[in-house]
């Protein structure tokens, strides 16, 4: 339980409008999870509650096993990087990061070891005179990430963090931030709206949507088997084809193709008249001729590393192929095979994920 | 294209400089009358360049009536009103602005609407009250009820919106506490405001006529506004010469704090966004 | 953000003691002292009940004072709020140069007091010698006796509101302006919009919260303003002639020393405010278009 977060059936209202609903979720000591989700998915919310800024409506929320719902935000121990990174356009990079610890009146050698340190760790020594406004967006990030830094809290709360750097600076800034992680270990919950930086900073990730936890695991199994159709749809771009497909016995009829299942994915559909097909787009094999699944193609896109082509299948609906060899005559592709392994079935309803 | 510009505009250019001419015209006759002698007065009423120019005007009021006295009751008010009702408005500002609580929206639409009562609606109640407090004819009875300002406080809490609500959160998570907030975060980020507005609270009592005139009696105990009213019956209409130096001497801290902090004053008006 | 109330009423306790004592009890206090007639100084009150009202609403004064109100707010209109809007609109889309010079100039004498300008307006309105008889005299006209005279009097005296208001008024409203995004006149101006169909379609609507606003202070203050002038320069005179709801109330209160009746036009000058404030904020600002 030490240094752990846990939300018990917590509710988060405004008014009548219901914007985290019965939010069970426990963050380990340690761990990187990742809050991700489209906007409006009570995400920042959910950050918002752990650092105290938002009451909670209903339920129990623990830190450290002792329920926290009315402790006051100064008292939480928390270390927190905003989006806006929210320095002091008034005080001096040096003045922005020990101004916790000058509140908190830590003694002086105290504070100028710890700051120098994350200077350091930071990159930043000789910038510490300098006032805010006279650095880059990268440089702000990490004055941002040192002030959160130097409490050594052991929860450390991210807000979007790299939302306001550019694509190059972002990808060194999610690595910079793991090594970070790595070298103090506090419980980080991270909020991000990214599947690429989920993927890459996460040891779990919880996906959100409208106001409740889609699926909570580790990027691999979010990615390789999402627990929804939302969750499919939500992760890999483009995202996971997911297509109607009917069952006859052992069979599988995608647009006007049969395919036959393995016994496992059979005995997962047995009794059901219709489910989702979904699988990944570079686990499509393109194929000139007599593929598992037929499809006329529509369009293609290269990326220079990549082919994307997108086919219309007999029963209307579009399927993305995605592959990486430049030497594949994706133009005149018939349909697609694949491997059985990769398929998940979803609920025709539901859209849950047949696998359990 | 530049002349074509001109001659699209050079209407409103005119129109703009009539209305200059008004609004200058009575400084520039104010100042340059209080450097004419009677004669010049009268004689040359005209002519901005009272030639030779004569300070006898000045001299002869300083000799004649306690100015200097005048000038400091005038000050010492507005110096102690200016710093009152900062931080009596940057507090109530703070309170709306930080804080949530029930009737926030009444109370502070109560306290915006002191701005609007007619001062003589208030007058003789206030009058009678510092009349029992024995504050008659003292500043401290000038300046009491000009400790908090309506207007200021909307101003005050105005500017304070503008603050990234994230800098108070990441303050509150390093456990600063409400008057650390206040002095160490907010206060420095709105300086700017703060001092804008501190101006135009000092020149608006160093201009106030009403209230003074009805709590201050004695001779000595008059501020520069109300001193001006000697000049008018006193000297019958004839001494205009006197009248003018003593209504530059009142206008000249009002006129050098604005033209010294010109931008900063109409910025602020600019930026407060002042909308009913 | 905090929900502590005990500490947000210590931060509100300053500004607020001022207010209830010296605006909000007063008000309270008008109402008691209007049911008696006293002269502030005997130690007996006597209580009269309404007659204080009665009479007041009998009287001819009370027309007269109210035509006086309502000349001051037409003149205060034409020179603090028409004028200003007009100028506002010069100044922030149909000139390009000079704009701080212009916006500096004009404010000027915003910063001046009163009683600095009344006296300064008496001696330019000096019937005999003073600037405007002269350049009147070149045209063979006589200058009347500008304070003296029932209406000229008004006119004189928002005059110098006039002035001394205009610059200030005039900022305000060129905030709202400014604000009014240039691509919108740019887009009507490639339509081949007149200036005047761009001040109409665009500008009013899109300016008129401000606009309300100046309004409403072209008003509520303009008559407070006035006292400063009409009480150096008038007294309210001649014959009550430049008296109007504001100033009446000192006028019984400290000239003629009737408590009952100042206290009396005390609450009904507030109830008028107060109309006035409410059908403001009910019919005028539901009608604006545009809300920031």
């Amino acid at each position: 339980m030490e240094n752990s977060i846990v939300f018990s059936h917590v509710d988060k209202a405004y008014g009548s409008n219901l914007v985290v609903e019965d939010l069970n979720l426990e963050i380990k000591k340690g761990e990187r999870l990742i809050l991700l989700g489209p906007s409006g998915c009570g995400k920042t919310t959910t950050l918002r509650m752990i650092a105290g800024f938002e009451e909670i409506t209903r339920g129990e929320l623990y830190m450290d096993g002792k329920v926290v719902n009315d402790l006051a935000p100064g008292e939480r121990n928390i270390a927190m990087v905003f989006q806006s990174y929210a320095l002091f356009p008034h005080l001096s990079v040096w003045d922005n990061i020990t101004f916790g610890l000058q509140i908190q009146k830590l003694p002086q050698e105290e504070i100028i070891k710890r700051t120098n340190q994350a200077l350091e760790i930071l990159h930043l020594q000789g910038y510490e005179n300098k006032k805010t406004y006279e650095l880059s967006g990268g440089q702000k990030q990490r004055v941002a990430l040192c002030r959160a830094l130097v409490k050594q809290s052991p929860y450390f709360l991210l807000d979007e963090p790299l939302s306001n750097l550019d694509a190059k600076l972002r990808q060194k800034a999610r690595t910079e931030l793991v090594k970070i992680h790595e070298l103090f270990k506090p419980t980080m919950i991270y909020v991000t709206h990214d599947q690429i930086e989920a993927m890459t900073v996460a040891t779990r990730i919880a996906v959100m949507n409208g106001g409740k936890i889609q699926q909570i695991d580790t990027p691999h199994n979010i990615y390789n088997h999402p627990a929804n159709t939302f969750v499919a749809n939500f992760i890999g771009s483009p995202a996971m084809n997911i297509v109607k497909a009917k069952v006859v016995g052992n069979k599988l009829i995608i647009g006007d193709s049969c395919v036959e299942m393995p016994v496992d994915k059979a005995a997962m559909v047995a009794g059901r008249g219709e489910v989702q097909f979904g699988l990944r787009p570079e686990s499509s094999i393109p194929k000139k001729e007599n593929p598992m699944v037929k499809g006329s193609v529509e369009f293609l896109e290269n990326t220079g590393n990549l082919q994307t082509v997108s086919l219309t299948l007999p029963s209307g609906e579009l399927y993305y192929i995605q592959d990486s060899n430049q030497d594949t005559d994706m133009e005149n592709i018939a349909g697609f095979d694949f491997d059985w392994k990769k398929v998940c079935l979803f609920d025709a309803e539901t859209g849950m994920n047949l696998e359990e | 294209m530049k002349t074509e510009r001109w001659k699209d505009e050079w209407v409103w250019h005119v129109l703009l400089l009539i209305a200059i001419f008004v609004m200058l015209w009575p400084i520039v006759f104010m100042i340059s009358t209080s450097f004419k002698d009677l004669d010049q007065v009268f004689e040359s009423t005209l002519n901005p360049l009272p030639f030779p120019p004569t300070f006898s005007n000045y001299t002869n009021v300083l000799r004649e009536f306690p100015l200097f006295t005048y000038i400091w009751n005038t000050f010492f008010i507005a110096a102690c009103v200016t710093i009152s009702k900062v931080i009596t408005s940057v507090m109530a500002a703070f309170s709306f602005v930080y804080y949530d609580f029930k009737y926030k929206e009444t109370i502070f639409n109560a306290m915006l609407l002191t701005f609007f009562i007619p001062v003589t609606v208030l007058i003789m109640p206030n009058y009678l009250f510092m009349s029992k407090l024995g504050l008659l004819d003292t500043p401290y009875g000038v300046m009491l009820p000009a400790f908090a300002d309506g207007m200021g406080i909307y101003l005050m809490r105005q500017t304070m919106r503008g603050i990234p609500k994230a800098l108070l959160e990441t303050s509150v998570l390093d456990g600063a506490k409400p008057h650390h907030i206040l002095t160490k975060v907010v206060i420095p980020l709105i300086k700017p405001a703060i001092f804008a507005n501190a101006i135009l609270f000092f020149i608006n009592s160093w201009n106030e006529y009403f209230w003074p005139l009805l709590i201050l009696q004695s001779n000595e105990n008059l501020t520069l506004p109300l001193a001006l009213q000697l000049f008018i019956s006193a000297e019958g209409g004839s001494e205009w010469g006197v009248a003018m130096a003593v209504a530059t001497l009142t206008s000249l801290p009002p006129l050098v704090l604005y033209i010294f902090c010109q931008k900063f004053i109409i910025n602020t008006f600019m930026n407060s966004g002042v909308k009913g | 953000m905090s929900k502590n109330f005990k500490e947000a009423i210590l931060y509100l306790l300053p500004a607020a003691i001022i207010f209830l004592v010296f605006y909000y009890w007063p008000l309270f206090q008008n109402i008691y002292l209007s049911f008696f007639s006293w002269n502030m100084v005997s130690p007996n009150m006597k209580f009269v009940g309404l007659e204080n009202f009665t009479e007041l609403f009998a009287s001819a004064e009370l027309i007269k004072i109210i035509i006086n109100t309502v000349l001051f707010v037409l003149f205060l209109l034409i020179f603090n709020f028409v004028l200003p809007y007009i100028y506002s609109f010069i100044l922030g889309h149909l000139v390009k140069k000079g704009n701080t010079f212009y916006r500096a100039s004009l404010f000027l004498p915003a910063t001046l007091s009163l009683a600095v300008a009344s006296i300064l307006f008496l001696w330019i309105y000096n019937p005999l010698a003073g600037p405007v008889s002269i350049v009147l005299g070149w045209f063979g006209i006589s200058s009347p006796a500008w304070f003296k005279e029932n209406y000229l009097v008004i006119f004189a005296i928002t005059t110098i509101i006039g002035w001394k208001t205009f610059g200030y008024n005039l900022i305000v409203m060129l905030a709202a302006m400014v604000s009014v995004p240039k691509e919108m006149i740019e887009a009507a101006k490639l339509e081949n919009a007149s200036n005047w169909v761009i001040f109409k379609k665009i500008i009013l609507p899109m300016t008129s919260p401000t606009a309300i606003y100046v309004f409403t202070i072209t008003i509520v203050f303009g008559l407070q303003y006035v006292l400063t002038p009409v009480n150096m320069l008038t007294q309210g005179g001649p014959d009550q002639g430049s008296t109007n709801l504001v100033y009446i109330i000192y006028q019984y209160a400290f000239t003629f020393f009737k408590t009952g009746t100042a206290a009396a036009y005390a609450f009904i000058t507030m109830v008028v405010y107060l109309l006035f404030l409410y059908l403001k904020h009910e019919f005028l600002d539901k009608k604006v278009y545009y809300e920031n």
